[in-house]
């Protein structure tokens, strides 16, 4: 992929949405997509690393937004489990 | 009488506590016992201190009012201390600093139930010539703590005693540890004073007590939340079971669910007549999530906090159980969760 196929705009709203809007783009994509959340909710950072590690994706970066409305931009690229929608996980060591 | 009253429940408590009775005072302000305790090292030193990040708000408002360099020390998914880690930022501050540490560690986590290995972390302290401040609020009565420490403080509110009331320990042996006295920055006594309110230290001695010697029940509950804990996973998709699964406190059970919101999650469990807690971002006046659930890594959002009361029965836990599946659905639904 050389650039996000999607950009999901959450600012502006607080957890669960930003996490839920991921969840719901991530269900309709395929391995591999990138999706770019911008968010600014105080939980997101956490909330989007947790989700990342409950459904396979990777964090690619996480970088301030560059259209100068603030928020972080948060890239996630999604694994081959991302939409086995049934899958529970306890936090491991 | 009332001098009497108060020997008895110091006796009581600093049997528990596995320490000499003199060693051993009733504090009036719980919040001011987490400072004092390290300010009483602090005050006149140049000391580096240590704290978890997962410390309870007011040891952490504490230590951030110190005026010593203060370095926060990382714990792993399951919020166990990284022992390795420490290790390593034990070492380079005391030789920085060239003298040992204050160390600031809970004895077990009350936001997730695990319990820390505080003989290897005191056995840390020993070579560094640092002194270990054990927070034992959540875990005093509930398990054994070990006697490696300097300090060990507690609110009573930890085992259903009076609010406002802690009980605080220092060992004779530990003042002269860093080559300084302990001293109480109120009233520069070396042994902080007592509160005048012997009926709340009376009813806390009496409360840990009647914690401590109920073994069986206190076992029974470990159960409970094993049985808790093991059916969590089969029955809620996408669910985060948090804390350390064996090395825990016996009555709790902490649990996030993805796509949830906590606090709604919350008030429904309520209306079905089961007070749980939550440490979501959402459920939280400040709109900031639980430092401790960032600490760990875990999903800050839908989190739930079950604390299971002496006496609380299996039914109730299946009751529990069975509505709980049904109530995450909903709440996931009424928010548009993805399928």
């Amino acid at each position: 992929m050389t650039g996000p196929a999607l950009v999901i705009d959450q600012r502006g709203n607080h957890c669960p949405l930003p996490v839920i809007a991921l969840g719901r783009a991530a269900a309709v994509h395929s391995e591999g997509s990138q999706i770019l959340l911008l968010a600014d909710d105080p939980a997101a950072p956490a909330d989007v690393a947790a989700w990342c590690r409950m459904k396979g994706a990777t964090l690619v970066a996480e970088l301030p937004s560059s259209d100068g409305l603030g928020g972080i931009g948060y890239l996630v690229e999604l694994g081959p489990a991302h939409n086995a929608g049934a899958a529970s996980s306890t936090v491991g060591r | 009488m009332a001098r009497q009253l108060l020997e008895a429940a110091r006796e009581t408590v600093a049997a528990i506590i596995g320490t000499k009775q003199h060693e051993t005072s009733f504090q009036a302000s719980s919040q001011h016992v987490a400072a004092i305790s390290l300010d009483g090292f602090l005050t006149h030193s140049s000391h580096p201190i240590l704290v978890s990040r997962i410390e309870r708000d007011s040891v952490l408002r504490s230590v951030s009012r110190t005026g010593p360099s203060v370095t926060q020390f990382g714990v792993d998914s399951l919020g166990v201390v990284d022992l390795d880690a420490l290790e390593i930022t034990l070492d380079r501050v005391t030789n920085t600093a060239g003298s040992g540490a204050i160390l600031a560690l809970q004895a077990a986590n009350g936001e997730i139930g695990t319990r820390q290995p505080l003989v290897d972390v005191a056995q840390l302290c020993g070579r560094t010539g640092s002194a270990l401040v054990v927070d034992a609020t959540d875990a005093l009565g509930l398990v054994p703590i070990d006697s490696g420490w300097d300090v060990l403080h507690a609110q009573a509110s930890g085992w259903a005693g009076p609010r406002g009331l802690s009980v605080m320990a220092i060992r004779d042996s530990s003042a002269a540890k860093l080559g300084l006295q302990w001293r109480d920055p109120d009233t520069y006594r070396s042994r902080p004073l007592d509160t005048d309110d012997v009926a709340s230290a009376v009813a806390a001695a009496a409360a840990l007590d009647a914690v401590y010697r109920d073994r069986a029940e206190v076992a029974r509950l470990a159960e409970l939340v094993d049985l808790i804990r093991d059916q969590l996973p089969r029955l809620i998709p996408d669910i985060d079971l948090l804390g350390d699964p064996i090395n825990r406190l016996p009555h709790i059970v902490t649990f996030s669910c993805l796509y949830a919101d906590g606090e709604r999650l919350a008030a429904e469990l309520d209306r079905l007549g089961f007070g749980v807690g939550s440490g979501s971002a959402c459920a939280a006046r400040s709109g900031l999530p639980s430092h401790v659930l960032e600490a760990i890594g875990s999903l800050t959002h839908g989190n739930i906090r079950l604390s299971l009361p002496f006496g609380c029965t299996q039914e109730t836990v299946e009751g529990f159980l069975a509505v709980l599946p049904g109530v995450v659905a909903q709440v996931r639904a009424d928010a548009g969760a993805p399928q």
